[in-house]
């Protein structure tokens, strides 16, 4: 339906077209890239994650201190040369403990958004290809999912399971799932009526090999940009575990149990650095992924046109 | 030098943010000895009846009848609403409450005779008389029963009302602790008498909506979730209490609290350590600290192999920096614990084995005991490793940061700790009887006025009582059995400070500091006493300068 629309929208267009086109040969990519470079916040966000990211994997490298190094001899000590953003309740380097607890987030955020991706896009692929009987199972599967609040059931899971960091990711990647499924679905309604299909099954092709090979490429679009922003919102949802003691247990950091450990009345007046870093990196790997999301949205809709 | 600067730069901090430079600061650790106020005393008047105390509070209690309960909560709403025939004062010596004097004890030690004061009114009308206490203490004895309490009263053998205010107790053996148990409220037993013994503490009408005692102040209301209301018992017998009303105001956790004592909602919290730093400097209120009659410890599961060697136990503690400990994360207000025993008690016992911070005797006892440092640093033997979980509950700071900090001391001498943290129901289903699973546990015990060693020390407490760590020693259960025989105290402080020399010497537990309690009360309270044990004492000499 989206492509047609589109294809309407440049049939009304015919001048801009026939400059455009004839004018130079540009691949999809490029126009691609094009179209993202033209948003600056996207720009600002994803330069903003390459830092954030590459500073979480060169952590080992680049930390100053041993993140778990305690001196309590030196408690909640306000950032100086030594200890760039002060140290915590333990008298730890709390600039490390941000690189690594760093870690932790995004790979919490990045291996649960592929679990959920990946099931998603599955079950969405095949109740949008094969329809019937299988669409309604498994889309009332999803229903069933989606009717239940979701940090709630997250709560509850993993109060039931003991907390650890796999436990966190496989209850993200088994509730997070259903938005992408659906996503999937309706893109796979209206590619499966096209003539490549028709083609495609016309020399023989399997099913697997026509959802995989054919419709899905085509439908990657949206499922990129809600992968991008599932990522936020796993890592708010880990920091939010964590802030509440279900999450990553100590002494492991992540930014939402450093947060939790900041919380006390005389660390907030004596120690303001303390709560605020942690907070401020969750603010701004969040606020990130959302722009590149919205970004990777512009770019990839045909329907948005290069300024 | 770091430390200087760290005052120094939260002195500047304070200053700034507040502009009020009342000495202390974050780093006053010497201004605990014993009770004493923090700020300036301000001129004081005679005490005025009237007004309502509030009181912030995290727990909420879970049955209002002194027989049944075992949390702090409830202990604090049944020490206000009932009286027992003793007391315990503020140095721990007993004084009579209901009873108008010390008892009369016989020359074997085997009848104690109590005499009450006359006309002591229950909050429904009636007389408190000797029936009462019959009553109540017959509840401990009766085979039905199902206090917890009851096995204080193991020795008590007949309870008798001699005439209308005359009490005596008989007891099967000598039994020199039997001085501080009758302490427990006296129940009404014209309101009880008719619920069977064994059904009384499910008896919700009484324990829960509407207990009646001969305390100063009565139970008015308990709205789950937000407060519990007292009013003034106009009869008491020591005098009406100043205040009209107690009200317990029910809080999440101490941040609320600390921010509803700032904004004067509430007169009166205890106060965690961790938040002194701030309470100090809200001018309306008084800090009181007192040295609490309980310590602190790492709690080892001596069924555990790991543990089985006493010099692996003495070189954990070796290993701690124990005076570090106390300094830091308890900012000075605790002292080093060597034994199971307050420096509090008559019993105390300062000749204890002590094993101090010295990481190269730490070593040298666990290479004793056939430990070698293994590829990966952590010692080994027979292919095991010195490797451990140590426990503690999720709600509280202090011990979780324990745990954490047990991790970077013993890996200086070789030996891996996981700290793990669970939820308080859990974490206690998981470290009692029957399932002792554990390795290590932080935890605290408040100690009972009596210093006996026998519930938590004696061999026959670990099938199903509190000797969680499965400590046996046959000299300690020697002790724990005979010393209640003996009168004489001093006799009797010879023998138990031997017990207490022998468990500081084989260290079941690290024992790590006896902690100061903190009580934050408004300044327009007055009369406070503050008690090393009991929360709500004298309550009724409180009042409002209103």
């Amino acid at each position: 339906m989206g492509k047609s629309e589109a294809q309407l929208q440049n049939n009304q267009n015919p001048k801009l077209n026939d400059v455009q086109s004839l004018g130079e040969k540009r691949s999809l990519l490029s126009i691609i890239v094009a179209k993202f470079l033209q948003n600056k916040l996207a720009v600002f966000g994803l330069i903003m994650l390459a830092i954030i990211v590459g500073s979480a994997l060169l952590a080992p490298w680049i930390a100053p201190h041993d993140p778990d190094f305690q001196n309590l001899r030196n408690r909640l000590a306000a950032p100086s040369a030594e200890f760039l953003l002060g140290t915590d309740h333990l008298g730890r380097d709390i600039f490390s403990r941000l690189l690594f607890g760093g870690r932790v987030s995004l790979f919490v955020g990045f291996v649960a958004m592929v679990g959920a991706v990946t099931i998603g896009t599955t079950v969405g692929a095949l109740a949008g290809y094969f329809g019937g009987l299988v669409d309604a199972f498994l889309m009332r599967l999803v229903d069933i999912i989606i009717s239940f609040p979701n940090i709630f059931l997250l709560i509850t899971l993993v109060a039931v399971l003991e907390p650890s960091l796999d436990k966190l990711i496989m209850v993200f990647a088994f509730l997070s799932w259903t938005g992408t499924a659906r996503l999937v679905r309706g893109e796979f309604l209206t590619l499966k009526k096209r003539e490549f299909v028709l083609a495609a099954r016309t020399i023989g092709m399997s099913n697997m090999k026509i959802i995989f090979g054919q419709i899905l490429p085509s439908a990657m679009g949206p499922v990129i940009v809600a992968a991008t922003l599932a990522v936020g919102g796993f890592i708010l949802a880990e920091s939010a575990l964590s802030f509440l003691g279900l999450g990553v247990q100590p002494p492991t950091s992540t930014w939402g149990n450093m947060l939790t450990y900041s919380q006390s009345v005389t660390i907030f007046r004596t120690a303001w650095w303390y709560p605020t870093f942690p907070g401020v990196m969750i603010l701004l790997t969040v606020l990130s992924f959302n722009f590149v999301g919205d970004g990777l949205r512009d770019a990839l809709d045909p329907r948005v046109i290069e300024k | 030098m770091k430390k200087t600067i760290f005052a120094s730069i939260s002195m500047i901090f304070m200053l700034s943010l507040f502009l009020v430079a009342c000495g202390g600061g974050t780093d006053a650790p010497d201004q605990t000895g014993g009770d004493q106020d923090t700020a300036e005393q301000q001129p004081v008047g005679d005490p005025q009846y009237g007004g309502n105390m509030i009181l912030g509070t995290s727990g909420e209690p879970v049955i209002l009848n002194p027989l049944y309960h075992t949390d702090s909560a409830s202990a604090d709403i049944t020490d206000l609403v009932f009286a027992g025939l003793m007391q315990t004062n503020e140095n721990l010596e007993m004084e009579p409450l209901v009873a108008k004097t010390q008892p009369e004890i016989s020359e074997d030690g085997l009848e104690w005779t109590y005499e009450l004061n006359e006309g002591i009114l229950f909050h429904d009308g009636a007389e408190l008389t000797a029936e009462d206490v019959v009553f109540t203490y017959n509840v401990f004895i009766h085979e039905d029963t199902t206090s917890p309490r009851a096995g204080d009263f193991r020795s008590l053998v007949n309870v008798e009302a001699l005439d209308e205010y005359t009490v005596k107790f008989t007891l099967a053996e000598p039994d020199a602790a039997f001085a501080t148990r009758v302490t427990y409220g006296i129940l009404p037993k014209h309101l009880l008498e008719d619920i069977p013994v064994a059904d009384l503490e499910d008896y919700r009408e009484f324990n829960m909506q509407n207990p009646i005692g001969t305390g100063p102040f009565k139970f008015v209301s308990w709205t789950s979730g937000q407060n519990l209301v007292l009013e003034a018992n106009e009869e008491y017998f020591e005098g009406r209490p100043y205040l009209d009303n107690v009200t317990f105001r029910f809080a999440s956790d101490s941040n609320a609290l600390v921010l509803l004592l700032e904004t004067g909602d509430i007169h009166h919290m205890i106060a965690p350590t961790s938040e002194i730093g701030t309470i100090e400097l809200y001018d309306h209120v008084n800090l009181h600290s007192t040295l609490a009659l309980r310590y602190d410890y790492l709690g080892w599961n001596l069924d555990r192999p790991l543990f089985e060697d006493k010099r692996v136990r003495q070189a954990i503690t070796h290993a701690i920096d124990r005076q570090e400990l106390v300094e830091t994360i308890m900012e000075g207000n605790a002292e080093v614990a060597h034994a199971p025993v307050s420096p509090l008690s008559w019993a105390y016992n300062d000749d204890v084995p002590k094993f101090e911070y010295d990481v190269e005797k730490a070593k040298q006892l666990l290479a004793d005991a056939g430990w070698e440092p293994g590829s990966d640093g952590i010692l080994e033997k027979d292919g095991e490793r010195l490797s451990f979980t140590i426990l503690s509950n999720s709600g509280n700071v202090t011990r979780r940061d324990i745990g954490i900090i047990t991790q970077q001391y013993l890996r200086e001498v070789g030996i891996e700790v996981k700290p793990e943290q669970m939820e308080w129901g859990a974490f206690l289903d998981q470290i009692n009887p029957p399932n002792f699973d554990f390795d290590g546990v932080v935890m605290a015990w408040g100690l009972a006025t009596d210093p006996n060693p026998r519930a938590i020390w004696h061999s026959d407490q670990i099938e199903n009582g509190l000797n969680r760590s499965a400590y046996r020693n046959d000299e300690v259960d020697r002790i724990a059995d005979e010393n209640t025989l003996v009168m004489d105290q001093a006799e009797r402080a010879a023998m138990l400070g031997d017990a207490f020399a022998i468990i500081a010497e084989e260290q079941p537990y690290t024992f790590l500091y006896y902690p100061y309690q903190f009580v934050a009360l408004s300044k327009e309270v007055q009369g406070f006493t503050h008690h090393p044990r009991i929360d709500m004492y004298k309550v009724h000499e409180w009042w409002l300068n209103q």
